[in-house]
């Protein structure tokens, strides 16, 4: 089991890729924010939005988490114009933070396990408010990778976590072509 | 035209819908399914001129909803809009007959370049 990547190597990928992403679901440009550097600070009651999702590699079993931090006001403008209306409710709000997610895994993966033909992508869980997604990483695990953007005056963050425990997420089917083929 | 959009996302599928109109490719009755066994269920019933659809999805993935497609002869013209952009993805897609592969984050640009030769405004 390894680490697909230095982090090193790929950390101008993956602030590229996390600001691709902001941009194209929210059409406003996203600047990195250098390691180190406090971002503009969230209000005291803001409830941050995340969303997880695992790449698993059956081949050597790799696991890598990849989770999508944003602030409760970033979740609530993006929902708000992902569904065009000025009033987004919560499972809006889930809906955007998830595809957020999903969008930002897809592009992990390609950009991490884009050669392998065994490494799949679970569906994205996303929560409110603080609540714990899926996301137990063991001790001895590598260290988190994170990049940061600031959009829109608030921070989104990007996580991968080596060693993440994927069995609590939700998986696309695997089903043999043949199954496929005798249906009617 | 009839077009069908799959993807477990309500926020994509509106994307989706949304795009096509940027691209002056909107105009057309849009049918939405949640995964791969629903799109299949309203093919039969609706028989539209496309389909676009999400690569993972619960119940039915996309690959396995266009091989169901094809191995029953169905050769609506299907589309694939997805986060996994990778070549071997876009090469598995076009084995199993797909007009291609839009990644996503895309643009309205990404949906003119590969339908605009099966969708009319």
């Amino acid at each position: 089991m390894t680490v697909p990547y230095e982090f090193d190597e790929v950390r101008e990928d993956l602030e590229k890729l996390l600001g691709d992403v902001l941009r194209s679901v929210l059409g406003e440009e996203a600047e990195p924010l250098p390691e180190g550097v406090d971002g503009p600070p969230a209000a005291d009651d803001d409830r941050p939005a995340v969303s997880v999702l695992a790449i698993v590699d059956d081949a050597d079993g790799t696991r890598l988490g990849v989770r999508v931090r944003v602030t409760g006001r970033l979740a609530h403008l993006l929902a708000a114009r992902m569904f065009a209306t000025e009033q987004p409710d919560s499972e809006d709000l889930l809906d955007a933070v998830g595809e957020l997610g999903n969008i930002a895994g897809g592009n992990v993966k390609a950009l991490l396990f884009g050669s392998s033909g065994t490494a799949r992508l679970s569906l994205p869980s996303a929560a409110l408010g603080g609540a714990i997604v899926a996301a137990a990483v063991p001790d001895e695990a590598p260290a988190p990778a994170v990049v940061r953007a600031v959009v829109l005056g608030d921070v989104a963050e990007l996580t991968l976590l080596p060693q993440m425990a994927a069995d609590d997420l939700v998986w696309p089917p695997v089903v043999r072509p043949e199954v496929l083929e005798a249906q009617p | 035209m009839k077009i069908v959009v799959a993807d477990d996302s309500r926020a994509m599928r509106m994307i989706v819908v949304r795009t096509l109109r940027q691209a002056g490719l909107g105009g057309h009755e849009v049918l939405e399914a949640e995964n791969g066994r629903e799109a299949l269920e309203l093919v039969g019933e609706h028989r539209p001129d496309l389909i676009l659809s999400d690569w993972n999805m619960p119940e039915m993935t996309g690959i396995q909803f266009l091989q169901t497609l094809r191995a029953r002869g169905d050769a609506t013209p299907f589309c694939f809009v997805t986060s996994e952009g990778s070549e071997e993805m876009r090469e598995q897609a076009a084995a199993a007959g797909a007009l291609g592969v839009i990644a996503k984050p895309f643009t309205a640009d990404s949906f003119s370049d590969v339908l605009s030769s099966v969708v009319t405004s």
